[in-house]
């Protein structure tokens, strides 16, 4: 098999194996919800004086492996049901369409913001003894939500507190909730990276890679000869960040659900939390979908990356 | 054959304790103090309903640890019965991931060929989906009041 053929397939493999993982979320997804008691109906005003209209326009007297299908095939051409509360009779797609782009910034951010502190400071730390470690690793241990409240409520408390005692104006930083704010981005990249442990596990298993790396016969000899490696060094150090963050795909897409809600930020997890309060059902289905779709795409990306960089690897997957 | 792994276990355990990071020491330490809040705080005897005092947003004092919130309940009781809403939860969710963890991993682990790929194609798809939008999930489905 041609080189070119045989990456094709390579390829063709990993994204039915993301599209089989989206398909077996969307049937858990949907699993959970034909196991609860009562129906989407249930939850819209008036829906019992309409109950048969409604029944046959959602499919709900179809099997359940036929709406499975339906809903699956309906997804793969961004048709993800109408809201019905949140935004009486808009497509969910253009409901979450925008929301969803902040989302996916803010979770690329804080894997930048993980990836590049977490270097700088493996970098410092690889084997040496360095407080920063117990520091960075203690840091993890506070929670994404508690971060966020801490944080937001110390320094809107203080500002406010410094505001009424004459000692400042208001800043121009100092931005209402529906405002956008630089700093109030900022603040969001950097309890994503910290308080889903990702900068942590990031850092450990940096500080892993580059000890074995140090000590590996290729960096030796390219010492001997007087230069040093940097981008295949580099390269080594891949695999260690794409399986860290394929791991911790689901906690950061999570916690940024939780941090956007907190920080009152205009992304899909505020509107997921609002559908969850007003039980829209199809919004807050498709939410999840989307989330699971992230994290499944976020796997793939560092599956890439990886094959990408070891040609052993991309050997055995074969 | 049950002496030997016995062994082994305590090996295993000791070998952990002495070489667990000072941030597991901290985990841990924070982990058995909210289990010990949990677990004693009936014992204290300090009812739920009587938790309501006449000052207000307090400040933290020697009568009242954390200080009052905007009702007059005492936060550090407060903050003690509500460890008994996580631990039990937590506790059992435990239970439930390593009792159904454990045999689901080793016959992924034991099976060969597509069992084994479907099995870990399955647990895949499950991990996909995050936790907190599953529970956000549940309160869209169920409602938010208690169950």
């Amino acid at each position: 098999m041609s080189p070119g053929r045989r990456w094709v397939r390579l390829v063709a493999l990993r994204l039915l194996g993301a599209l089989g993982t989206v398909a077996g979320a969307t049937a858990l997804l949907l699993a959970l919800l034909f196991l609860a008691p009562g129906d989407p109906i249930d939850t819209i005003p008036n829906g019992e004086a309409l109950r048969p209209q409604l029944t046959e326009q959602f499919g709900l007297d179809r099997p359940p492996a036929v709406r499975w299908a339906v809903r699956l095939g309906r997804a793969l051409v961004f048709d993800l049901g109408t809201s019905y509360v949140y935004r009486p009779g808009a497509p969910v797609a253009e409901v979450v369409a925008r929301p969803a782009v902040r989302t996916v910034g803010l979770v690329a951010a804080a894997c930048a913001l993980a990836v590049g502190l977490g270097g700088l400071l493996a970098g410092i730390t690889a084997g040496r003894r360095s407080a920063l470690r117990p520091l960075v690793q203690a840091g993890s241990l506070v929670a994404t939500f508690v971060l966020a409240d801490v944080l937001v409520s110390g320094i809107n408390d203080a500002t406010w507190w410094a505001l009424q005692a004459g000692w400042i104006e208001r800043p121009a930083w100092f931005a209402l909730p529906d405002q956008a704010s630089l700093v109030r981005s900022a603040l969001a990249v950097a309890i994503l990276a910290g308080g889903s442990g990702t900068l942590a596990e990031v850092h450990a298993e940096l500080e892993d890679a580059l000890v074995r790396i140090r000590s590996s016969p290729w960096v030796d000899a390219a010492r001997a000869r007087g230069r040093v490696p940097w981008g295949a060094v580099l390269r080594a150090m891949v695999p260690a960040i794409a399986s860290t963050l394929s791991d911790r795909a689901a906690l950061l897409v999570g916690g940024a659900l939780v941090v956007e809600h907190v920080l009152l930020m205009r992304g899909v997890g505020d509107i997921l939390w609002q559908a969850a309060r007003l039980r829209d059902y199809d919004l807050a289905l498709a939410i999840a979908l989307l989330s699971a779709v992230l994290v499944a795409g976020t796997r793939l990306l560092a599956e890439a990356a990886t094959l990408l960089v070891d040609p052993r690897l991309r050997g055995a997957a074969r | 054959m049950i002496r030997p792994t016995l062994r082994m276990l305590g090996a295993v355990i000791r070998d952990g304790v002495r070489r667990a990071p000072l941030v597991g020491w901290l985990g841990t330490a924070v982990l058995l103090a909210v289990l010990l809040a949990a677990l004693l705080s009936p014992l204290a005897g300090y009812p739920v309903g009587a938790d309501v005092t006449t000052a207000r947003s307090e400040a933290p004092s020697a009568a009242h640890w954390l200080g009052t919130d905007h009702l007059g309940r005492d936060v550090f009781w407060r903050l003690l019965l509500a460890s008994r809403a996580f631990v039990g939860p937590g506790s059992l969710a435990c239970a439930v991931a390593a009792g159904l963890g454990v045999p689901i991993g080793a016959l992924a682990g034991w099976w060969t060929g597509p069992a084994s790929q479907a099995l870990r194609g399955a647990l895949g798809a499950v991990a996909a989906i995050p936790a907190l939008v599953l529970v956000v999930l549940g309160c869209a489905r169920f409602g938010t009041g208690p169950v």
